[in-house]
């Protein structure tokens, strides 16, 4: 008896394998041969199985794994299409996309996580040659991945937290003794190529991309109130803060207030605190901070 | 014991995302709602938002599709403390699982492939349900899945390994109807010789699904229509064995209106009122 063997074997022939002989007789010297662990009646009883019937299994899987990658990816895979007979010299099939995927990243977990991050290293490191003509591709893979984990971020329950009206209202007193809380959804990253502005170019478009622009930009990005993906072009001592503070903890207004001031261009106080109020106001309206007294 | 001491919540339909809206806002006359665990547990935002909303009006049922619990890959119990926690939070009374393996040497076949019908599969997943039962804390169902392969029925038939592992390990059977028709189909048996022959005291709940053959004319178990006259028919021969259970419409895939979804659900409401109907009249 080896179950574990059966169903290793049927995980090969299913996922690995992908011209089985057509006989019983072949496909039993076959297994015999690669899975040397299956009892005479385990190997028969595998060989009698018709290929179809594996097959539909096969077809499922990675119909299923090419559906989601596009569902996550589309601009990505957009330009992918693009390049890709080009470069590669055969037609873009995503069935054989998703095929080529779980033969460098297999699938090792449960989760959709783990499947979007195997596709966003194998653009990084199987794609290069397709980087080559459309320069940012790896980083448009990246930025595709983060508006997934904001979407599905787990909510920190802060409670009640302060609205931008209630913000207006406070003294400037009142407003630096606020906490201010990174929310759990925010993610960030640097990017030198235009992953945002493509990205929306194309869901208003759908048009063809082919290259990205270059710029260098420092993306936030978090979920608003109405749980839609935001991002903020963040000046760098803004993008530092978000960076180096914990999510989720409370932090103290007046220490973003410090590094607003710190970089500031403005020579009148007043002004400082206008443009402090509109950064903090903006990181509120994306979702990526909340105040609490 | 009937339905595996159920409450018989009767027609419901699966959760899908693109009727959050008419749900929450028309609050329609579904009796309850089905989930699949994994879309849901440990996410927030828009999702988490939506199914807490729904909650507060309707029963939420958990159905998982990567519990793999005919695996030999270790249980895992980190997903099972994720799932208890989820559970927990959506009141879920019962939930279930399907009869099968998704993964195996720690990857992911993203499928419900069947099991070889063996002694060694049997205690394998009775030792694994007895696990799960102990972390869950709820009563749980295991699923029949369609079938596209006989794996094995060298040592027993697939009745048979069904109904061991569910009296061996003392849980529930979700029957989906629709998975013995494909399957008495694609296997040539009798379908409704096959349901009598499982221990239907231990039914606790039913699938029922419709699908559209692919482009080539393969017949795939795709939720992707309403239910068909067949599977209806033998639904009805199954509800006057079993008695009133709690019956979900899979419709998964070319989504129809609210409407029409409730619809198939009364369409089982009034399935199991009259075959119960007709059962107590013969008796």
């Amino acid at each position: 008896m080896a179950l574990p063997a059966v169903l290793t074997a049927m995980r090969q022939i299913i996922l690995d394998l992908e011209e089985l002989p057509a006989s019983p007789e072949a496909r039993l010297k076959l297994y015999r041969k690669r899975f040397p662990d299956l009892s005479p009646h385990e190997l028969e009883d595998l060989s009698k199985i018709e290929n179809n019937g594996f097959k539909t299994y096969t077809t499922s899987i990675f119909q299923g794994e090419k559906g989601v990658i596009f569902n996550h990816f589309p601009v990505t895979l957009n330009i992918l299409q693009s390049h890709w007979e080009n470069v590669r010299g055969t037609p873009f099939k995503p069935f054989e996309l998703a095929r080529q995927l779980h033969r460098r990243y297999p699938w090792k977990s449960y989760t959709t996580e783990a499947l979007l991050q195997n596709f966003v290293s194998f653009v990084q490191t199987d794609l290069k040659n397709i980087e080559a003509l459309a320069p940012g591709i790896s980083e448009m893979a990246r930025f595709e991945y983060l508006i997934f984990e904001i979407k599905r971020a787990p909510d920190d329950n802060l409670g009640d937290v302060l609205t931008v009206e209630q913000l207006n209202a406070l003294t400037v007193e009142q407003a630096l003794a606020l906490k201010l809380f990174i929310r759990a959804n925010v993610r960030f990253d640097e990017f030198r190529y235009d992953v945002l502005g493509a990205r929306r170019s194309y869901l208003r478009q759908k048009s063809t991309i082919t290259a990205l622009s270059p710029l260098h930009c420092l993306l936030i990005g978090g979920r608003n109130g109405a749980h839609l993906v935001e991002w903020v072009v963040a000046e760098p001592h803004i993008y530092r803060f978000i960076k180096e503070n914990p999510r989720s903890h409370p932090l103290n207004l007046e220490d973003l207030a410090a590094c607003v001031v710190e970089h500031s261009v403005k020579s009148a106080q007043e002004e400082t605190f206008v443009e402090f109020l509109s950064v903090v106001v903006e990181l509120m309206r994306c979702g990526l901070i909340a105040l609490k007294q | 014991m009937r339905n595996f001491n159920l409450p018989a919540l009767m027609g419901g339909a699966g959760l899908r995302h693109e009727h959050f809206d008419s749900i929450i806002n028309e609050k329609p006359n579904f009796r309850w709602f089905e989930i699949i665990s994994e879309d849901f547990m440990g996410y927030g935002g828009a999702v988490a938002e939506a199914l807490h909303e729904i909650r507060q009006h309707y029963p939420i049922i958990a159905h998982g599709v990567c519990l793999s619990i005919g695996s030999t890959d270790p249980l895992d119990t980190e997903y099972l403390k994720k799932l208890r926690l989820f559970l927990d939070q959506i009141k879920s009374p019962w939930t279930s699982d399907h009869l099968c393996f998704t993964m195996v040497d720690h990857t992911n076949l993203n499928d419900l492939i069947p099991l070889p019908f063996t002694e060694e599969a049997v205690q394998n997943v009775v030792s694994r349900i007895k696990i799960v039962q102990e972390m869950l804390e709820r009563p749980f169902l295991v699923e029949n899945v369609t079938r596209y392969i006989t794996v094995s029925d060298r040592e027993m038939s697939e009745s048979e390994f069904i109904s061991r592992i569910v009296n061996e390990a003392n849980c529930g059977l979700l029957l989906d109807v629709t998975n013995v028709y494909l399957n008495s189909c694609f296997h040539k048996y009798d379908a409704l010789e096959f349901i009598r022959s499982l221990p239907l005291e231990r039914v606790g709940q039913m699938h029922l699904a419709g699908w559209e053959p692919d482009s080539r004319g393969t017949v795939i178990d795709s939720h992707d229509a309403p239910v068909p006259s067949e599977v209806w028919n033998l639904f009805k021969s199954t509800i006057q064995l079993t008695g009133p259970t709690s019956v979900l419409i899979e419709w998964d895939k070319s989504l129809p209106s609210v409407e029409r979804l409730l619809q198939e659900t009364i369409m089982a409401d009034t399935v199991i009122t009259e075959m119960t109907q007709t059962v107590e009249k013969a008796a």
